[in-house]
């Protein structure tokens, strides 16, 4: 009977001991997965690059680089593209960052999902402070190194091109 | 005309109506307009299936026929106490064929007739589909066929499509855009081999706002 007792007790310590560390924690996340999954949101940015359209015939700003996307319409009908401001807002989940727009409107980019593949969904809006909001909501699945544009809003004489791309940090 | 009326004629067509009374109906008839021309309806119904049966159930009569006819043989030669048949008349003690016990000698035959009238059901029910749609399948089928049987149907000079290789996801995609109170636009630009989607705002408030899902 004591031997059988003791061979129980064994047998329940070894099952206990091979369930996976998760079962065993009972949903809370281990820590080192937290600190990977928050050096993993670390690791990327939003490049933002703000460009003034005009028709000043000045051509595009070298410091833009290769965009082919600028001589094709609607941006065509431009002649020449100024590189304003160029940043590079940290992506951090739950974390909100902005950045001051030429026009005193305020542009906050703010990292929702990591996905597989090197996909990222981001959300982007535009304030403008004591007003109504510009952009309220905007929200992109893009891969790192993709960019997409924001643009139409008037500025001096053109309009302003918000060129935002998903970057490694 | 009454649901008695009705069952009438229906014993009447089936010749099951004795001599007087059908005499009777058929007096009657005479003077009901409505009942002889159901009558009328039932004959022409009836001619109709004849036919239909004559020309798409011949090889299935045959069939059955034929198991019936090896049924009685099969009972015949069992009352005189033997069972031959041409092949082996004549040589039964040299046959390596062993008969069948007596209990299965009734039931192979039966399943055989089964099998038989099943077969001719679905030959009956398949023609008689087809018949009501020379045009092709119905709609329902239709439907029910995968998109290469259909482009197949469709253009069948193009070669046999290739298994469907899953999309990979756009590098960039817009999926949610509130414009507020502005007016906007999203389309994509050409930037080489790929695209860039662009979101085009207006400083110029628009008559309703309004959020869109994705591309």
């Amino acid at each position: 009977m004591r031997r059988s007792f003791v061979a129980l007790v064994a047998a329940l310590a070894l099952s206990v001991a091979a369930l996976p560390a998760s079962a065993q924690g009972k949903g809370k996340a281990p820590p080192a997965k937290a600190h990977k999954h928050a050096a993993r949101s670390a690791k990327y940015a939003a490049e933002v690059m703000v460009l003034h359209a005009t028709n000043s015939k000045k051509g595009i700003d070298k410091r833009i680089g290769d965009m082919p996307e600028l001589k094709k319409p609607p941006f065509s009908s431009y002649d020449s593209y100024q590189l304003l401001t160029r940043a590079r807002l940290p992506l951090d989940k739950g974390q909100a960052k902005t950045i001051k727009l030429p026009n005193g409107r305020v542009l906050r980019t703010k990292l929702l999902d990591i996905l597989p593949k090197d996909y990222l969904r981001i959300s982007a809006s535009i304030n403008q402070p004591k007003g109504k909001t510009f952009l309220p909501l905007l929200e992109v699945k893009a891969k790192v190194g993709q960019a997409f544009i924001v643009a139409g809003q008037s500025y001096k004489g053109g309009i302003l091109v918000l060129v935002i791309r998903v970057v490694n940090r | 005309m009454s649901a008695p009326m009705d069952d009438r004629l229906m014993l009447l067509y089936d010749d099951e109506l004795g001599a007087d009374e059908a005499a009777l109906l058929e007096q009657r008839l005479a003077d009901d307009p409505d009942s002889a021309a159901v009558l009328r309806g039932l004959e022409q119904v009836g001619s109709l299936l004849r036919e239909a049966a004559e020309d798409q159930g011949a090889a299935a009569d045959d069939i059955v026929i034929g198991v019936l006819a090896c049924i009685d043989a099969e009972e015949s030669a069992e009352a005189t106490g033997s069972l031959e048949t041409p092949d082996d008349s004549g040589s039964r003690g040299e046959s390596n064929v062993t008969p069948l016990p007596r209990r299965w000698r009734h039931a192979v035959p039966a399943f055989a007739g089964v099998l038989a009238l099943a077969a001719a059901a679905v030959l009956v029910f398949q023609s008689g589909v087809l018949s009501h749609h020379p045009a092709g399948p119905d709609r329902a089928s239709t439907q029910a066929m995968q998109p290469q049987q259909a482009a197949k149907r469709e253009s069948p000079a193009l070669p046999v499509a290739q298994p469907a290789v899953a999309d990979s996801p756009p590098p960039v995609a817009i999926e949610t855009v509130d414009f507020g109170s502005h007016d906007g636009a999203i389309f994509m630009v050409s930037a080489g081999q790929d695209s860039t989607p662009v979101v085009w705002l207006t400083d110029e408030p628009a008559d309703q706002g309004g959020r869109t899902k994705p591309l």
